[in-house]
């Protein structure tokens, strides 16, 4: 990671170890993003943040034709709405979703467990789809969301949070 | 130019000081460095002046549990260091009274009030400008295939200094003056007044089907200006989501925003100071 990387990558759990001394006559490969936040150190990341910044900082770096089929690059205006769309749907015990890039440059959330599956493809700011199956009824849901999250906070509330957890 | 509402608070001598309107929309990716000369050169006769800032971070209002705390938590910013990241351009009027802000996702019009002779040019101008120039900075966005505008968040800002009176406890003289008959810090027992206090509220603001679309931010906090002069700044932001994408959508948003922000400030300040700011009747 490089000094600019380091300085703006402030969050001390996610902290890389000190980089390798640096050749200047060699070339470099150019070192890119890491999630950033101005956030003070005293703030505590619950575990669903920081496993969502570090999979963020693997998926932009991706670039344009990740997959060799030509998708588009994660945007990153996507992916601060899906922070802030979490923000207003997690508990701080809630399980952190797998995250996966799309290729029209938004992500997938998905959360699985015996209980449930839900399937949050966030295509863009204020353009969201989420999809929800409960296994022990076989129920499918699948509704369109821009801004209005409760009922996806509630869902992960009931199947993907510890019951001891609450919002602090 | 159409009318102010009739229906709302209208001030003689309002303490405002910035009031700025903007639009976020999706990112233009292919807009880069080179293309914010052709932005400036659409709007350098009124806006001569330029300069070049960090790009501001996007912002978003998103909604599920009322009442649920907010975790303290940061914001997230996205920066790719294999890119050279596009920057913000502030155009300026002559006068620096007057800013247009253009970045990839965000146009913004600014008044600042600079000296003490400056007039707040009142809402309604201030969307004029903010409208045409949206409207031809689309049309440019299309004319040379950087993208269409798709806006995700508006936002009305309105900043007011309430100066200080002289001599000690100021802060607490001008909390008790202007905002006393809803906030009375307590007065603790061997301690007095507090030094020093400031306010954070906000608000969910709903649309006509009650569902939610932004929300109404307020802080009061001790500021100083550069001349020296100590004061109260009262920030009020309206932020949420156009309904739909048209330019109508968003001066739908700013006129609610604009509404919300004006009947909060009558509604937390008081009486005294409404007859010092010249509340008409």
């Amino acid at each position: 990671m490089n000094a600019y990387a380091r300085q703006l990558y402030d969050f001390e759990q996610l902290d890389d170890p000190a980089p390798a001394a640096v050749d200047p006559a060699k070339p470099q490969p150019i070192s890119i993003t890491k999630a950033a936040s101005g956030a003070p150190r005293a703030v505590k990341l619950t575990p669903w943040h920081i496993v969502f910044l570090e999979k963020i900082a693997s998926l932009v770096n991706l670039g344009r034709d990740w997959d060799g089929r030509g998708s588009a690059a994660v945007r990153a205006d996507a992916v601060v709405f899906a922070y802030s769309m979490l923000q207003s749907s997690m508990a701080p015990a809630t399980t952190p979703p797998a995250i996966v890039p799309l290729g029209h440059g938004g992500i997938s959330l998905n959360w699985s467990n015996a209980a449930a599956d839900i399937e949050v493809e966030v295509v863009g700011p204020n353009d969201v789809v989420i999809y929800y199956l409960d296994h022990a009824t076989g129920e499918e849901h699948e509704w369109p969301s821009a801004t209005e999250f409760s009922e996806l906070s509630s869902l992960l509330r009931t199947a993907f949070t510890p019951k001891s957890d609450y919002r602090v | 130019m159409t009318s102010p509402p009739t229906d709302l608070p209208d001030f003689a001598s309002p303490p405002v000081s910035e009031v700025s309107l903007s639009v976020q929309f999706n990112s233009l990716t292919a807009l880069v460095a080179p293309h914010l000369g052709l932005v400036w050169n659409e709007f350098k006769d009124k806006f001569p002046r330029i300069e070049q800032q960090p790009p501001m971070d996007s912002v978003f209002e998103t909604f599920a549990e009322a009442g649920a705390p907010t975790p303290p938590v940061p914001r997230l910013q996205m920066q790719l260091l294999n890119v050279m990241p596009t920057p913000r351009v502030f155009f300026t009027n002559e006068s620096r009274t007057e800013l247009l802000q253009v970045q990839r996702d965000r146009f913004v019009v600014n008044w600042l009030k600079v000296g003490e002779q400056d007039r707040y040019p009142r809402f309604e101008s201030m969307l004029d400008t903010f409208e045409d120039g949206l409207r031809r900075f689309a049309a440019l966005m299309t004319l040379h295939g950087l993208g269409t505008i798709a806006p995700n968040q508006c936002e009305v800002t309105y900043i007011n200094h309430i100066p200080l009176p002289p001599g000690p406890n100021g802060i607490e003289v001008m909390f008790k003056k202007a905002f006393g008959f809803w906030l009375a810090p307590p007065v603790l027992g061997g301690l007095g007044d507090p030094e020093d206090s400031r306010v954070l509220l906000r608000y969910v603001i709903h649309a006509d089907d009650n569902n939610p679309v932004g929300r109404l931010l307020i802080s009061i906090e001790p500021a100083w200006k550069l001349d020296g002069t100590y004061l109260l700044q009262m920030t009020l932001v309206a932020r949420g989501k156009p309904q739909g994408g048209a330019l109508e959508d968003v001066s739908a948003f700013l006129k609610l925003g604009r509404r919300i922000i004006v009947n909060s400030f009558k509604d937390l300040t008081s009486k005294e100071m409404h007859k010092e700011w010249g509340l008409k009747e």
